[in-house]
C-alpha cells in the first residue's frame, strides 16, 4: 500500500506517516543528544582528571574518583530510565499495562535511591580538598561547642567580616563555618527539590496512580 | 524502516474499520473518535517492533485500542459515551432472541444506551469487545484476566442490564 492510500484510511490526515516517523525520531535525538553531552563532558574532565592526578596526592586521587562515580552512577540512573519508559507497550493486556502504569507513577521508586549516592559522591568530589579536610578533622578533634560555631555563622552572615576568608589561603585561616554553611545550603537544596518534586508528582502524577488503581481494583473486583 | 512502513499500512488496510468501530463505541463525538483513531494508530506504530506474533494481530490491535482509550478518557473516563445503536453488530448477544426487535423500538433504545453508559469503564470495555464478537477467550486476552472471569463478569453486565430494562423484575 502506498503513502496515498493510508492518508484516505486516516481520514485524509495528510502527512500521517511523517508525523510517526517524527515520533521515532524524537526519542532517538533524545538519547543522541545525551550520548554527546556524556562524551563531552568526558571530554572537558578527562585533561582535568589528568591534571588533578598529575598534582598527587590522595586527595586528587580520591577527588577524580569521587567525582566520576558520581557522574556514572546519575547516567546509570538517567539511562536506565529512559530505557524503561521506551520499553512503555500498549500492546500488552490491560490488566499489566495498568500495574505497570501504577507501578511507574508511585511516588518513590528503589532507583531514586541511586540518585541520593550520586548526589553525595559529586558533593564529596567537587568539594573535597586539604583545607576543608582539615578544617573538619580540626573541627571533630577540638573542644569547641557548637554554639561558638552558631555565633561564628552569624557574624558570617550578617557582619560579612568572614567572607574574606572563603580565599584563605592557609588552613588556619579557613574557618570551619564555610563548611557548614555550604553542606547547610546543599541539604536545603535537597530538602527544597525533593519538595518540589513531590508536589510535582501530587498534582501531575498521583491522579493517574489514583485512576490506574481504581480500574485494577475494577478488574480484578 | 520501510518495512516497518509496510507492515504498519498492512495493518492500517486491514483493520481501519475494526479501529474506528472501537473508537465509535467510546465517544459521540466526531472529532474526539477521529483524535481517538489516530491515538490508536501512532501506539500501533510505536509497538509494532515488540509484536513477536505471540498473540493473533486482532488480540494485539484491540489490546492497543482498548488501552488507548482507558487513556484518551483520562481523567473524564466516567463520563465516557459508549455508542450503541440498532445497527450496532452482535448486538443480539446481549439479549435473547426477540428482545433485539424490541430494542428497535427508540425508547427501549434509548434505555439501553443510558444504562450502558451507567457502567464502568471496564464494563464498557468488556460489552465493546463482546460487541465486537471477541470470544471470551479472546476478551480474556485483551483484558489479562482469567477467561471464567470474563464469562462471569459479562454474565453479571447482562443480568444487570436485562433486569433494568425489565424494570427490576428480572433478577
Amino acid at each position: 500500500m502506498n503513502n496515498s492510500k493510508i492518508s484516505q484510511d486516516t481520514n485524509g490526515m495528510g502527512s500521517f506517516i511523517d508525523k510517526l516517523k517524527r515520533e521515532d525520531n524524537n526519542l532517538q535525538k533524545i538519547f543522541k543528544i545525551l550520548k554527546i553531552t556524556y562524551i563531552v563532558l568526558l571530554i572537558i574532565y578527562i585533561p582535568i582528571f589528568y591534571f588533578e592526578i598529575e598534582k598527587g596526592g590522595l586527595f586528587q586521587v580520591v577527588k577524580v574518583v569521587f567525582i566520576a562515580l558520581g557522574f556514572s552512577t546519575f547516567l546509570f540512573v538517567f539511562a536506565y530510565a529512559q530505557k524503561k519508559i521506551k520499553k512503555i507497550s500498549y500492546a500488552e493486556p490491560t490488566l499489566i499495562l495498568l500495574k505497570k502504569t501504577e507501578k511507574r507513577y508511585r511516588p518513590f521508586h528503589l532507583l531514586d535511591l541511586a540518585s541520593i549516592p550520586a548526589f553525595i559522591f559529586l558533593v564529596i568530589g567537587l568539594g573535597l580538598s586539604k583545607k576543608t579536610f582539615l578544617a573538619t578533622k580540626e573541627f571533630f578533634s577540638s573542644d569547641l561547642n557548637l554554639c561558638a560555631y552558631l555565633i561564628e555563622a552569624r557574624q558570617f552572615l550578617f557582619s560579612g567580616e568572614h567572607w574574606f576568608k572563603m580565599l584563605a589561603k592557609t588552613v588556619n585561616e579557613f574557618p570551619m563555618i564555610i563548611v557548614f554553611m555550604v553542606t547547610g545550603m546543599l541539604i536545603f537544596i535537597f530538602v527544597i527539590s525533593f519538595l518540589a518534586g513531590y508536589l510535582l508528582w501530587v498534582s501531575k502524577y498521583k491522579p493517574i496512580r489514583d485512576n490506574a488503581l481504581e480500574l485494577i481494583k475494577e478488574i480484578e473486583n | 524502516m520501510v518495512n516497518k512502513e509496510n507492515k504498519f499500512n498492512d495493518i492500517v488496510t486491514d483493520n481501519g474499520e475494526r479501529i474506528r468501530r472501537i473508537c465509535s463505541y467510546y465517544s459521540p463525538n466526531h472529532e474526539d473518535r477521529k483524535d481517538m483513531y489516530q491515538d490508536i494508530l501512532v501506539n500501533i506504530w510505536k509497538s509494532l517492533d515488540s509484536f513477536r506474533g505471540d498473540a493473533s494481530i486482532n488480540t494485539w490491535i484491540y489490546r492497543i485500542a482498548v488501552n488507548t482509550s482507558l487513556g484518551f478518557t483520562g481523567k473524564a473516563f466516567k463520563q465516557m459515551q459508549m455508542i450503541v445503536d440498532v445497527d450496532t453488530e452482535n448486538l443480539s448477544l446481549l439479549f435473547d432472541e426477540g428482545t433485539k426487535e424490541k430494542l428497535e423500538q427508540e425508547a427501549q433504545l434509548n434505555q439501553l444506551q443510558i444504562e450502558l453508559n451507567q457502567m464502568s469503564v471496564i464494563d464498557k470495555s468488556l460489552m465493546s469487545l463482546m460487541l465486537e464478537g471477541l470470544s471470551m477467550r479472546e476478551i480474556a486476552d485483551v483484558i489479562g484476566i482469567t477467561e471464567p472471569n470474563v464469562k462471569v463478569k459479562i454474565h453479571r453486565i447482562k443480568e444487570q442490564l436485562k433486569s433494568k430494562l425489565s424494570g427490576g423484575k428480572h433478577e
